[in-house]
């Protein structure tokens, strides 16, 4: 990609499909994306929470970033595809669950547009802000609201 | 001299420390001595404050120097004799300490604390002794003299006031004090002018387990502590505001305190709620507002500031409005809040403020005169000065009278010495410890089995790579023998002994009953007994709040006391012991008890308890009510236990590490508390049960028992009680929860087994349903199921026990596996669907988003990598709706046993029965047994004469009691019964066959009929003679002791020799003994070390040839270096040893007492090249 001479701030997103959704989340957050191993379902957690994984010995929080978002996921077959991006949120380790991990893409923070107050049924108070791409609308998630 | 190292600082402190962490006690035991000096302990000080003023010396540390010189200086006068340890001495002598401490902690910026006004009085009360003079007239007088001249202490002339003085005062003499609390303007309505009395801030300061406000008065003592939960919810509540108002008592009425504060309080109480109230006499008044001290008060209220200005009678000033937005993001407060708390040690800790802060009582009749007002600058004695003299020279015993009765606390100096003690406790929990002492033996082991794991590591590639499945195998079961023996390693290297939290108590209650006015001796037992570090800390707080409670609401006055006919003096009992694999602490004492039905009252009059629960309490869960959380007697809570942690969040922090707590009081006898907690945390053993196809883990501190109610038999035993579905259990009747009820109600119905197995047998399965609902109707009466044709009520027992019987499959499947577990207050029965290994497991840790599901304590990776939940069982009872109340029955069970217990005579026993040959039955004590194998007789191997069997991956020794008793030889088919027992510290197993039972008898053992080896003697259960087994006659009979297969210790290699000279070293602190090895080492010499004289001695004796010289320090416990050198010089065959003395300052009386003594050399500690000098020139000489 080009330098630009104006002020911008290149910064990278990972993008992902939340139920056909285009997500993304900075790079800098995440710590690894993985494949779905043994979940172990936490009963009585709260429903968008998939379960607990054993990442190397810590245990991790999986959330469906789906049913979190509102984004009713109602293929459970597509598992194969499904993938857990780690990321770190105030000092621990967090798994959200998505559909299909996309390419990481290089972006201008300078670009980014502040989120609608809904992207497609998705409330705009999860977004950081939207990105524009040849793909469609980037939503670029803001992790920790998520997480809240 | 050599350069001063990181490490060797850190030596200092490490040691200096380990040092001072005694000290205290044994200045509160010359304290108890008086006159009558216990010269080794009080030796024992000095050397301490010595060996810190030596290292002081040697770091170069001169604030530290000069105090413990000082300190040193005192104690040699109470070791001579010429000073009387009094409360008064002691008492600067201790506030001394406590300094040093700190001084030690701060090391590199100890020259900027101020320690003047220790030195002064130390200097006085040793000048005191040498002009024969009292000392406190000294201090006083100088004191005067010194308020004058010099403005460190803040002075009191009777125009200024006093606080004006004071803030700006310190923040010049101390750096860094830009963010002290006073200076933070509050963003309330109103900003007080500085002149104003009361300055207050909040201190939203984050810590993780409670956030709490602070409320500060100008001198940044804590006033009231609010937690910020209690501020949200009186925000949320209709309260427009919580208010900080100062009412002068003098304004309002000029007669009586005592009814004044009454007043007030019943007056205030109409227009809000009183969230705290304290009276304060830090506060002096101009002297033209003839105002006494303040009552203050922290107050929710609808009205605004401005009305209650009105109603108070009070100016606006007075009234202070607390912000409490700020509550809701104390982030953004926290980072400065944070700093200042931990700048600020020194200002939160009144201690080190003045000479003074704390009442002696033995102060009291030497002072003569008003002046001693000013002797007392910043302390709790109240500066009303319209009360006569004798008022404040009494101290608070008038006061004590005046405010009893009243609802604030009972004695003026109270507050202030509440403050002093919470500063206290606050800067010994601030400085957590980062390092640990561990022994050097430990390590070792350690580091060799760090070896042989990567040893192992190195095979096991080898192995895999040569695809040798056999060597894999092996190679496996090394590695996993050494995963556990360097687990229980590392577990060692954290044990740590109680008395590291006991040691803080003395202190705490001599400076609690004083300020109480109650006489308390506090009695301490057990403090070896070690526990995991973090345990240790975990329980810290609640003991001490324990204690706190059993002195201010336990411990009686001591008038009140008598009147009961107890002795004066209140006693206190802490007490630290192993029993069961876990650490029990009881605090006892004999004060007043609880009072069972008034906590009843309470709690129903607080709406935490119905009347039907209530009726249902037995004694011991009405004590348990004090733990309930927003349980509080308010009647009783006074400012001094009432703040800070409460009963609930002792007992939740006991539970937190995985302990219990649990009380016994006799009003009028005194009341105990026993807490009981594991030895360590981190991995625990755990019982592994199945139940939705998912493993969940039940700690096995939790675990009393497993029971499997086999299918036909589920009729008779599942009972009801109400609406419960019990189980009657060798006469007791358990409650019931299906562990799949709680963490699912859908799936329990259709999926009582795992959902393949299902699908395997679908037929079956639903052929076995009917059945199956038939039970979970028969189980959970009032089900929303519908019932099956015919329920079981029209059903006869009979047709149901048909149908029981006719069905095998049904038979099979449907037997229900009950885990009995225990939470401490109350048992009951958990049904999961099927049990499997105990296992021990590392406990980890869940996210923050499901920390809001009560029933799971925490997670473990299994073997497989799978993550299984571990259950809290407390939650799921209470999740689960069972209620601690007993049920009928049980209750009847439990008089029954304390009536047994009271008459003592027979004892029930539980004994595990089970058979050796198969007419002959034999028992054991049933706590004994560890768990029981059931093992293919295939897997039995015989080596030499030891039968064994490969277990959980150790070979387990197998005894069986006809190799000792002469008894029939067991016989047995495909399989086996191994019965393990813990022997010494390893595991054997006993062989048994069937059928085995639990059983209680009360049956007295006959100890003579059929006594023999092996056998304890004999017990009827169940009609059969049964011979009780003593496993460790068994096993001692049968085992040769050589089998142990020690590590050889192997011999050092002796130093090399390479001057020939070896030279012994006498000094007790182990910083100086290793300082000074290493130096003469390096250069080539042999030496062998003394941390006393008396080894010293012993020593000598035995390397008489190889010595050349001798080292000494010369304060050293039981010998010390003069008597050492005296003995040397005047034994002939040692005469001709140089002996070189080390002393750290070197003192002219010093000098001439070594030399008398023979001494040949005296060297400054620690001059590395003049002694090495010196010792080359004696050996040299020689």
């Amino acid at each position: 990609m080009q330098k630009k001479s104006k002020v911008s701030e290149m910064g990278k997103v990972t993008t992902f499909y939340v139920n056909g959704t285009l997500c993304g989340i900075e790079i800098l957050t995440i710590q690894e994306v993985n494949k779905v191993t043994d979940i172990t379902p936490v009963p009585l957690a709260p429903d968008h929470i998939k379960g607990i994984i054993n990442l190397r010995g810590k245990i991790v929080t999986l959330i469906d970033l789906g049913s979190r978002l509102g984004l009713s996921s109602d293929d459970e077959e597509g598992l194969g595809g499904r993938r857990n991006i780690i990321v770190h949120s105030q000092g621990e380790l967090i798994g959200l669950l998505v559909d299909r991990v996309g390419e990481a893409l290089e972006v201008d923070w300078a670009e980014m547009a502040p989120p609608p107050g809904n992207i497609q049924g998705v409330q705009g108070r999860y977004f950081k802000g939207v990105i524009k791409r040849d793909e469609g609308l980037i939503g670029v998630l803001d992790v920790e609201e998520v997480l809240k | 001299m050599a350069g001063i190292s990181d490490e060797m600082k850190q030596a200092f402190v490490d040691e200096s420390l380990e040092h001072l962490s005694s000290i205290e006690q044994d200045l509160l035991l010359i304290e108890e001595g008086g006159a009558d000096i216990d010269e080794a302990v009080v030796n024992k000080v000095f050397r301490t404050v010595h060996s810190i003023k030596g290292g002081a010396g040697f770091l170069g540390l001169t604030s530290l120097k000069k105090l413990s010189h000082e300190m040193e200086t005192v104690l040699g006068h109470v070791r001579s004799g010429t000073l009387v340890p009094n409360a008064e001495s002691i008492h600067f002598l201790l506030l001394a300490s406590d300094t040093l401490e700190e001084l030690i902690h701060y090391m590199d910026d100890s020259d900027h604390i101020d320690i003047s006004h220790h030195i002064e009085a130390l200097q006085l009360l040793s000048q005191g002794v040498e002009q024969k003079e009292t000392p406190l007239s000294q201090v006083q007088n100088k004191n005067n003299a010194e308020t004058l001249a010099n403005d460190d202490m803040p002075k009191w002339d009777g125009e200024e006031p006093l606080l004006k003085e004071r803030l700006p005062l310190q923040s010049e003499e101390l750096p860094g004090e830009k963010e002290l609390p006073g200076k933070k303007e509050l963003p309330g309505k109103k900003e007080l002018p500085r002149e104003k009395t009361v300055s207050a801030v909040e201190d939203v300061h984050q810590n993780e387990s409670a956030q709490e406000i602070k409320v500060l008065s100008g001198d940044s003592h804590v006033v009231f502590r609010l937690s910020l939960q209690d501020l949200r919810r009186f925000r949320d509540d209709e309260y427009k505001g919580i208010f900080f108002i100062e009412i002068p008592l003098k304004g309002h009425d000029d007669t009586d305190h005592k009814i004044t504060t009454g007043i007030i309080q019943e007056e205030i109480k109409n227009y809000g709620t009183i969230l705290n109230t304290c009276l304060d006499l830090d506060y002096l008044p101009r002297i033209g507002e003839k105002k006494g001290p303040f009552f203050l008060v922290l107050f929710a209220s609808i009205l605004a500031a401005e009305e209650l200005g009105v109603l108070f009678e009070v100016d606006g000033n007075s009234i202070l409005q607390l912000e409490t937005d700020i509550s809701d993001n104390p982030g953004e407060d926290s980072p400065g809040n944070e700093r200042h708390v931990k700048e600020l040690p020194r200002e939160h800790d009144p201690l080190v403020n003045g000479i003074i802060q704390e009442p002696i009582p033995t102060l009291e009749s030497l002072s003569t005169d008003t002046e001693t007002v000013n002797v007392y600058p910043n302390c709790e004695v109240p500066r009303d000065i319209e009360a006569p003299n004798q008022k404040i020279l009494k101290g608070k015993e008038p006061f004590t009278d005046a405010f009893d009765g009243g609802d604030i606390r009972p004695t003026p100096s109270h507050e202030t010495a509440d403050a002093t003690e919470s500063a206290f406790l606050e800067k010994k929990s601030l400085v957590s410890e980062t390092s640990i002492r561990v022994d050097l033996t430990l390590l070792d082991t350690l580091m060799t089995l760090a070896g042989e794991l990567v040893l192992s590591r190195n095979q096991l590639l080898q192995a895999i790579g040569d695809q040798d499945d056999r060597a894999t195998e092996i190679v496996g079961q090394r590695i996993n023998l050494i995963t556990s023996e360097l687990q229980e390693t590392v577990m060692l290297t954290r044990m740590q002994p109680m008395g590291k939290v006991f040691d803080r108590f003395p202190r705490l209650v001599r400076d609690l009953a004083a300020t109480l006015g109650k006489k308390v001796k506090l009695t301490m037992k057990g403090r070896d007994v070690e526990l995991d570090k973090t345990l240790l800390e975990a329980i810290a707080d609640p003991l001490t709040h324990l204690i706190r409670n059993g002195i201010d609401h336990g411990i009686e006055s001591p008038n009140v006391r008598k009147a009961g006919g107890k002795d004066a003096v209140g006693q206190i009992f802490l007490k630290a012991f192993h029993e069961a694999g876990k650490v029990n602490i009881e605090i006892a004492d004999d004060g007043g008890g609880l009072d069972g039905d008034f906590l009843v009252d309470r709690a129903m009059s607080q709406g935490l308890l119905t009347k039907e629960q209530a009726q249902n309490l037995s004694d011991k869960e009405k004590f348990n009510l004090i733990f309930m959380p927003g349980f509080s007697t308010a009647g009783e809570v006074t400012d001094l236990s009432g703040r800070g942690v409460g009963m609930d969040v002792v007992k939740s922090n006991v539970d937190s590490v995985g302990g219990q707590v649990d009380i016994d009081s006799q009003p009028g006898i005194g009341t105990r508390f026993l807490i009981k907690v594991p030895l360590t945390l981190a991995i625990i053993p755990s019982q592994i049960v199945l139940t939705e196809g998912e493993r969940f883990a039940i700690p096995q501190l939790n675990l009393e028992e497993l029971v499997r109610v086999p299918a036909d038999q589920v009729c008779e035993k599942i009972e009801y009680v109400g609406h419960a579905q019990v189980i009657r259990l060798r006469d007791e009747l358990l409650p019931l929860v299906r562990l799949a009820d709680v963490i699912g109600v859908e799936r329990t119905y259709y999926c009582n087994k795992t959902g393949e197995r299902k699908k395997d047998h679908r037929v079956k399965i639903a052929d076995r349903r009917s059945f199956r609902n038939d039970f979970v109707c028969l189980m959970e009466e009032g089900d929303i199921r519908p019932l099956p044709d015919n329920g079981p009520g029209t059903e006869s027992e009979k047709e149901r026990r048909q149908a029981c019987w006719t069905d095998r499959r049904y038979h099979a499947s449907s037997a229900l596996n009950i885990t009995v577990v225990s939470t401490g207050t109350m048992k009951y029965g958990l049904i999961v669907d099927a049990l499997h290994d105990s296992e021990e497991i590392v406990v980890k840790p869940l996210g923050r988003h499901l920390q809001t599901c009560r029933i799971y304590a925490g997670a473990t990776i299994m073997g497989d990598g799978r993550v299984a939940l571990i259950l809290d069982v407390a939650n799921i009872a209470d999740m689960a709706g069972i209620l601690p109340v007993e049920v009928p029955g049980q209750r009847s069970m439990e008089a029954e046993e304390s009536a047994v217990r009271e008459g003592s005579h027979n004892m029930v026993q539980s004994l595990l029965t089970f058979r050796g040959a198969p007419h002959e039955q034999f028992a054991v004590p049933l706590n004994q047994v560890k768990r029981i194998e059931k093992i293919a007789s295939s897997h039995m191997e015989t080596l030499g004469r030891m039968r064994v069997v490969q277990n959980r991956g150790m070979t387990l020794p197998l005894f069986s009691v006809d190799e000792v008793a002469d008894v029939s030889a067991i016989e047995f088919g495909d399989t086996f019964l191994v019965i393990v027992f813990e022997v010494g510290d390893r595991e054997v197993g006993l062989l048994a066959t069937g059928p085995v039972d639990a059983v209680e008898t009360r049956e007295i053992t006959d100890e003579i009929t059929l006594r023999q080896p092996g056998i304890l003697g004999s017990v009827p259960v169940h009609g059969h003679t049964t011979m009780v087994v003593d496993i460790n006659e068994v096993v001692n009979h049968t085992h040769s002791p050589q089998a142990e297969t020690v590590d050889p210790v192997a011999d050092l290699p002796g130093a090399l020799e390479k001057h020939g000279g070896m030279i012994l070293i006498a000094e007790d602190s182990g910083f100086f003994r290793n300082q000074i090895k290493a130096y003469i080492e390096e250069v080539g010499y042999r030496v062998i070390t003394a941390e006393d004289g008396r080894v010293a001695l012993d020593l000598i004796a035995s390397h008489a040839q190889d010595l050349a010289l001798v080292v000494t320090d010369l304060e050293m416990p039981h010998v010390d270096g003069f008597t050492l050198t005296r003995t040397i010089k005047e034994t002939p065959q040692y005469a001709h040893l140089p002996v070189i003395a080390l002393s750290t300052l070197a003192d002219d009386s010093d000098l001439a007492k070594g030399r008398v003594s023979g001494v040949d050399d005296y060297q400054i500690k620690l001059d590395r090249d003049a002694l090495l000098k010196s010792i080359e020139t004696y050996i040299l000489r020689n």
